[in-house]
């Protein structure tokens, strides 16, 4: 395992609503692009997701969710700590879902040793639809916790 | 007073988007099935007017996550067909490479990740990965082969975008896929293990008199090019495919359910496009198969499990050749000129028949478009598989049945988010 390597993976489908939240974020953090930081864009798709996980030492994953709650709450999990809910991240399009990928890296010992999950509140997921306002809030809050984290994790990494 | 139970599945699991299932039985009588799918691909067809021909390959694309090359090659070679344009030679076989690629991912993701755990009894892979680390990861690294061709010739993993019409945008050197042939020697080893390991699952006792349709090749086990075929003797070019077909609006689906205007339901997939092609497939497949106890046509569709590694081992085999052959063209593609007409497709998706038609004006902007996916044009066939099976298992527990009733849905792969989006299951007994 590379003990430097971070990544931020966002996850999403630019055509279906508040289902790009992910995307969205990573875009705006690649503004920035924070140094020794990864950024990456994914379609949910897991086994893909696993194999860009692999080897990384922290991983932050953003990805829309529908969990019920008010569209634009933002939801933190530590997934390196305890099982993913197994109804959260289940509005993925495939269903060996974001959800799977995780639990299937931690059962093959694969998960890296920090292993973040935002999830963003979404309300409308069909094609075609555009962002609700609260989740354009939303991308722009959790691109700046993100970035919060970010540097938590670069002095983790530089103190060790 | 009658004795009514339903069986209610709001969220089918472990097929690629989602949809919903509704069964009702009366008096131990099934008197309803509804598969619900939601939210068919009709945002792409409206999305695509407008715009350039050149623009239809990369949009069609980001229909599915999981058969983004079969959209990609369903759109070039409608839009080919609409220009006059013959793509051949090494240009041709990359396409039938990149397909193998997709083929090696979907067959052997569904097979191992989705349906084998309806059949061992597990919940999901995670709890067979739990029990069976190795074989997980050997599928990991089979599937891995699959990324690495679509990779090499999409320019990346997901939602490939070096496919163009006429041919693609970059081609690959010889010695670009050196890796490549050691992992997939590797990957054809693994690829026997697997056809042996899923024939062993048990079967239910379940066969129907389809009517198969796929396409056919007279040189080739067949991926983008052929006629549109059935063992019920249709047998016509692709233009002809709107004579032949139609898409019926149902009401408690927003997909469409295709039919054949002359007969009724059809099937399309690995077990269509092997019961009507068995002949081309490369020996070792042949052989194969016939080792496992599979006949040349099958009929049971819960053994497409075993046919989708069949095809896997073929896609191995197949790439292979075509790398071992293979001499890198002059040019990356060829020229296209458009002119005002309309072009159609059919290629072989993992999941089935892929239809795209485009009318375009002279300058090559796509006036309309139409996509059936092969999902929509299974799911009536779905439906009456399952009035034909839960009669023969109703005495069964309701959670019994309901694990059978999924696994019969998931015998098809349906690709949900093709056809649409959030599918949720419904047993009515009252």
């Amino acid at each position: 395992m590379d003990s430097e390597k971070i990544i931020v993976i966002g996850i999403g489908n630019e055509f279906r609503g508040d289902d790009a939240a992910g995307l969205l974020v990573v875009r705006r953090l690649k503004k920035k692009q924070p140094a020794g930081v990864e950024l990456q864009e994914q379609s949910g798709e897991a086994i893909a997701l696993m194999e860009a996980m692999d080897g990384a030492n922290a991983v932050i994953l953003v990805d829309a969710v529908q969990s019920g709650a008010e569209a634009g709450q933002i939801h933190r999990y530590d997934a390196s700590e305890q099982a993913m809910p197994a109804q959260f991240l289940r509005c993925s399009t495939h269903n060996f879902s974001v959800h799977d990928a995780i639990e299937m890296a931690r059962a093959l010992e694969k998960l890296p040793s920090r292993l973040m999950v935002y999830g963003i509140e979404g309300l409308h997921f069909e094609h075609g639809s555009e962002l609700t306002s609260a989740v354009q809030t939303a991308v722009v809050v959790a691109a700046q916790r993100i970035e919060e984290e970010l540097e938590n994790l670069i002095r983790m990494n530089t103190d060790a | 007073m009658k004795k009514t139970k339903i069986i209610k599945v709001d969220y089918l699991a472990r097929v690629e988007g989602e949809g919903s299932l509704y069964l009702k039985i009366e008096d131990k009588k099934l008197i309803d099935v509804k598969l619900k799918i939601f939210e068919p691909p009709r945002f792409f067809e409206a999305f695509l007017r407008d715009r350039d021909y050149t623009e239809a390959p990369d949009i069609t694309a980001r229909i599915c996550g999981i058969c983004p090359v079969a959209y990609q090659m369903s759109a070039v070679h409608a839009m080919e067909n609409a220009f006059g344009v013959k793509v051949t030679g090494p240009l041709r076989d990359l396409r039938r490479l990149i397909y193998c690629g997709e083929w090696i991912e979907s067959h052997i993701l569904h097979a191992f990740m989705l349906h084998a755990p309806d059949f061992l009894g597990y919940q999901d892979a995670i709890q067979i990965a739990k029990d069976h680390k190795e074989l997980i990861e050997n599928v990991l690294r089979f599937k891995k082969t699959g990324n690495e061709i679509v990779a090499l010739l999409g320019g990346r993993e997901i939602h490939p975008i070096n496919v163009k019409v006429g041919g693609f945008y970059k081609v690959p050197r010889k010695e670009d896929f050196k890796s490549l042939r050691e992992n997939l020697k590797w990957a054809r080893d693994f690829a026997v293990e697997a056809v042996r390991f899923v024939a062993k699952l048990p079967f239910p006792d379940f066969e129907r008199d389809y009517e198969f349709v796929a396409l056919q090749h007279p040189d080739e086990y067949p991926f983008n090019e052929g006629r549109v075929v059935s063992n019920k003797g249709l047998n016509i070019d692709v233009s002809q495919y709107d004579d032949h077909f139609e898409e019926l609006h149902v009401k408690h689906s927003n997909a469409l359910h295709s039919v054949l205007k002359e007969r009724d339901s059809y099937f399309v997939g690995p077990m269509a496009r092997y019961s009507l092609n068995h002949a081309q497939l490369p020996k070792i497949a042949r052989e194969l198969a016939k080792e496992v106890g599979l006949g040349k046509t099958c009929t049971n569709p819960f053994k497409s499990i075993i046919i989708r590694c069949i095809e896997s081992l073929f896609a191995i085999d197949e790439a292979l050749r075509i790398i071992e052959n293979y001499e890198m063209p002059d040019q990356p593609a060829v020229t296209v000129e458009p002119r005002a007409a309309t072009g159609y497709a059919c290629t072989e998706a993992p999941r089935g028949i892929l239809y795209h038609r485009y009318q375009m004006d002279e300058e090559g902007i796509i006036q309309d478009a139409k996509i059936v996916p092969p999902t929509s044009q299974n799911q009536k066939t779905i439906e009456n598989d399952l009035w034909a099976f839960v009669p023969e298992h109703m005495d069964q527990a309701d959670d019994k049945l309901q694990w059978q009733c999924e696994q019969a849905i998931r015998n098809y792969d349906p690709c949900i988010s093709c056809a649409t989006h959030f599918l949720k299951m419904d047993v009515d007994r009252g």
